[in-house]
């Protein structure tokens, strides 16, 4: 009963918004820098994997299991404790004394963009092969180069498939990135855990927590679903 | 005399271990329409896909205008191949327009893309062209807004758009129902009597009797007879020719001898 009692939401409302407010912001700058460092990838990867250079496919493939063998909280811890000291380590051969060192932001955009673009590169390359390969013959008969007709012919067509796939990771990666509070990105879940941690409304703490991040994803989907229905209809 | 339009060479073509053409040497004169026939998997589709490279040769070599796709050691160069492309123009079975373009966007992609053409340009060629097969008032629909005879009046526009010196046909009627075969078959037979250089393969008799210069049979890989085309529906010489010519006339006695 004492629990109920001392809840105190108005407070920790009062006191809580601010912070979540700006730890927001840096989860959606997170999430761009991290979806654009993913779409990127994603499309080189998925351009490798149907490219003809076996080597090249293997390397590609090799690394694609990797990273979705690893837990993504792991290549975040990675990626900021680690990847700045084996890359500091390469330099030194040449530059001695190098040493580099990754922002949380940083190794948190990296973290989160490699690990999606491993799998949006999947979700790319299934699109660019569902497209019919009459289309990819239709273009060379034309005169395009292969290049050409998977730019301008194939994977605006491939595209179309691959949004409303697209718009779901996004989502996804918003939530994720209450992971990089674990490196120390001062996003929402880390402000949440010190408030609690100093007031002790750890109830109201992390309850508000989960409506932020609901308030944020439950319009988004929402969203996506219109875009996917809206393509659909396009054809 | 009119001069040499396609010149194949020893054409050979194997998928792994199979030789699906086995050595054919054809010479097609400017203006020339010869049609291609012959029984399912005798490799009249590989044949024409040979004559714009959409299936590289095993051996042996295709020359456009005097143009060798390949140069004479084979080496294999694909803007060289790209650019020869666009003088051959090509209609398929299955259509194959760009869904996610209108008609008119349709015949004017590679205008722009590929022969760098301004988009007003592009536009007019387009107009011209889709006007000549019968669809002025439907250049702004979707391909999936047109019947199938349309859509494939439209592919025969975007290729022409092209402004090519050859036009492939592979089966362009196969796909379509009855009642629509026609339609495409006056834009092929309006085209004809312009005086392009057509290489057709169609399971349409009458219609390779009456627009072929040339009719070529196809058995297995191999020319089995070639001829003009009175002489070679009336006088086949060869017994699979014959055999041939009355399977496609008759196909009522085929079901017969199958059942
Ligand atoms: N890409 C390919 N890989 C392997 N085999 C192929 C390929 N393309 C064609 N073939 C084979 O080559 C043979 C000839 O095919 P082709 O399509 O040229 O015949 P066709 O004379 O056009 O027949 P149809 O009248 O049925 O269209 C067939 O046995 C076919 O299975
Ligand atoms: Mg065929």
């Amino acid at each position: 009963m004492d629990i109920i009692q001392n809840l105190d939401f108005g407070a920790a409302l009062h006191d809580l918004t601010p912070m979540l407010w700006s730890g927001l912001w840096i989860a959606l700058e997170a999430t761009i820098c991290g979806f654009i460092i993913a779409f990127v990838l994603g499309t080189v990867i998925a351009i490798g994997r149907i490219s003809k250079s076996k080597i090249l496919r293997g390397v590609l493939v090799v690394f694609l299991e990797i990273i979705r063998g690893t837990p993504l909280l792991v290549q975040l811890v990675y990626m900021y404790y680690v990847a700045p000291l084996l890359i500091s380590l390469v330099v030194q051969i040449w530059t001695p004394g190098y040493q580099l060192s990754f922002s949380p932001f940083i190794a948190g955009a990296l973290g989160l963009g490699i690990n999606y673009g491993c799998y949006l590169s999947e979700v790319i390359r299934a699109s660019i092969l569902s497209v019919d390969r009459g289309q990819t013959e239709a273009a060379l008969a034309l005169g395009y180069t292969s290049r050409q007709s998977l730019w301008s012919i194939v994977i605006p067509q491939a595209t179309r498939s691959a949004v409303p796939v697209f718009g779901n990771y996004l989502v996804m990666m918003i939530k994720d990135t209450s992971l990089l509070a674990f490196i120390t990105v001062n996003e929402l879940l880390l402000r949440a855990q010190t408030y609690a941690s100093q007031t002790f409304l750890t109830i109201e703490s992390y309850t508000i927590l989960a409506i932020a991040y609901l308030i944020i994803s439950l319009p988004l989907a929402q969203l996506m679903g219109l875009l996917e229905r809206r393509l659909a209809k396009r054809g | 005399m009119a001069k040499t339009m396609i010149e194949v060479e020893k054409l050979h073509k194997s998928f792994g271990e199979n030789e699906i053409l086995k050595g054919l040497d054809i010479e097609i004169k400017q203006g020339e329409k010869v049609v291609i026939i012959g029984p399912s998997g005798s490799g009249k589709s590989t044949f024409l896909r040979c004559l714009n490279y959409l299936e590289e040769p095993t051996s042996g070599r295709v020359k456009i205008e005097g143009h060798y796709f390949v140069d004479p050691h084979g080496k294999y160069n694909e803007k060289h191949i790209a650019s020869l492309r666009t003088e051959v123009g090509m209609v398929f079975q299955r259509f194959n327009l760009f869904p996610n373009m209108t008609a008119i966007e349709n015949v004017m992609a590679a205008q722009i893309k590929i022969r760098k053409k301004s988009k007003e340009e592009a536009k007019k060629t387009a107009e011209k062209y889709l006007i000549k097969v019968g669809l002025g008032e439907r250049m702004d629909h979707y391909p999936r807004q047109l019947s199938g005879g349309q859509q494939q009046r439209v592919a025969i526009a975007r290729a022409l758009a092209m402004e090519p010196k050859v036009m492939l046909f592979d089966e362009a009627t196969s796909a379509l129902d009855p009642e629509l075969v026609g339609e495409v078959l006056n834009v092929i037979r309006d085209l004809a009597r312009e005086g392009m250089t057509m290489v057709l393969v169609t399971h349409e008799m009458r219609f390779a009797e009456e627009v072929g210069d040339r009719i070529i049979f196809m058995d297995k890989g191999v020319i089995v007879e070639e001829g003009h085309p009175k002489e070679f529906f009336h006088h086949p010489k060869h017994e699979r020719t014959k055999a041939f010519i009355n399977k496609v006339e008759h196909p009522e006695l085929l079901k017969e001898n199958v059942n």
